[in-house]
């Protein structure tokens, strides 16, 4: 059984909104797998961990959904809202100021935050 | 890719049962990612079977299985349903949907303000009877909206009653009835934002239960 890194998990969130606002729409399957391309394998963002973060998002009105035929079943597609979008940069903004924080204290060679 | 059969994807649908997963909304979204995930697999390795690429995702879900996901579903639509009637009842005091609380309030002061103190209690049963048979008809209304597969998402109109019950139990829990017109105004304003409130949530879940999962519905 695979198992969502925990750092990963933790910023599962923040992940899933970045992709959204670079892609008009996506829905489950594709996000793991967009996560796993970007990442050259790296990330693995299990169902178990996406869809409870996706339910979640949607509660709090940072997504919105439809639903369309592909072929044979239903797909649901997750977009963001408003909210969603200006959360997305909330986020963003928070991450880059952690990092650069981390980068303070742990001064890793070779990783400069821009 | 060799996509799914009609078949299989029923299969997947009875999986998701067998799994306890009794919520349509829930089985829909599971089954898709179910049969994406199953292709890829078989694409990936083309002598795994249906079934032995079936139990492979599975795994995935850990192992709460898709109990998690549901749980956690079932969390995010009660948290929707708050914010959804939070924001309703907010509307009601602020523009321009006060001036309906307001008028409300005017009428209830109005009237308690022009019949005898002991009339008041004629005022409150009347505002029971009101919202009763309001909430009557609303849920005989509704029953064409039914679904006759199960959601998570949608919940019978059956709260619609609760401001007319609410009003019930102060006249049963009270041997003398409230005379003062303020108080009166209060809380006839206040059943009134409730009740307002209830139906309009009820109708933008039901609105966007129907337009997402029309299958669902006894509609067509």
């Amino acid at each position: 059984m695979q198992k969502t890194n925990p750092i990963v998990k933790g910023s599962l969130t923040t992940i899933v909104l970045k992709l959204l606002s670079e892609n008009k729409r996506m829905y489950g399957y594709e996000i793991t797998r967009r996560v796993r391309e970007l990442t050259n394998g790296e990330w693995q963002i299990t169902e178990g961990a996406l869809y409870p973060s996706l339910h979640k998002l949607e509660a709090e009105g940072m997504l919105e959904v439809t639903i369309e035929q592909m072929g044979n079943r239903a797909r649901k597609y997750y977009s963001l809202t408003q909210k969603g979008s200006k959360e997305t940069t909330k986020k963003m903004a928070e991450l880059k100021s952690f990092f650069e924080q981390m980068q303070l204290i742990l001064n890793i060679p070779g990783l400069a935050i821009k | 890719m060799e996509p799914l059969s009609k078949a299989q994807i029923e299969q997947l649908f009875e999986f998701t049962r067998k799994k306890y997963v009794q919520f349509y909304d829930v089985q829909v979204e599971l089954v898709d990612h179910l049969a994406t995930t199953i292709e890829a697999t078989i694409t990936e390795n083309p002598t795994l079977s249906f079934d032995q690429a079936l139990q492979k995702v599975y795994a995935g879900f850990g192992i709460f299985g898709f109990a998690k996901v549901v749980q956690q579903k079932s969390e995010a639509v009660e948290k929707l349903n708050s914010l959804l009637w939070r924001q309703a009842f907010v509307s009601y005091f602020t523009l321009p949907r006060i001036a309906l609380t307001i008028m409300v309030f005017m009428f209830c002061f109005w009237i308690t303000s022009m019949l005898p103190p002991h009339f008041s209690d004629i005022t409150i049963i009347a505002i029971w009877i009101a919202f009763l048979v309001y909430g009557i008809w609303f849920i005989r209304k509704e029953k064409k909206f039914k679904p006759n597969k199960p959601l998570l998402l949608y919940r019978d109109p059956m709260l619609i009653g609760s401001p007319g019950f609410i009003v019930y139990q102060i006249c049963i829990s009270n041997n003398h009835y409230i005379t003062n017109p303020w108080l009166v105004a209060i809380a006839g304003a206040l059943l009134f934002v409730m009740q307002a409130s209830i139906v309009q949530v009820y109708k933008t879940i039901r609105n966007k239960a129907v337009q997402l999962y029309p299958e669902a519905f006894m509609l067509g």
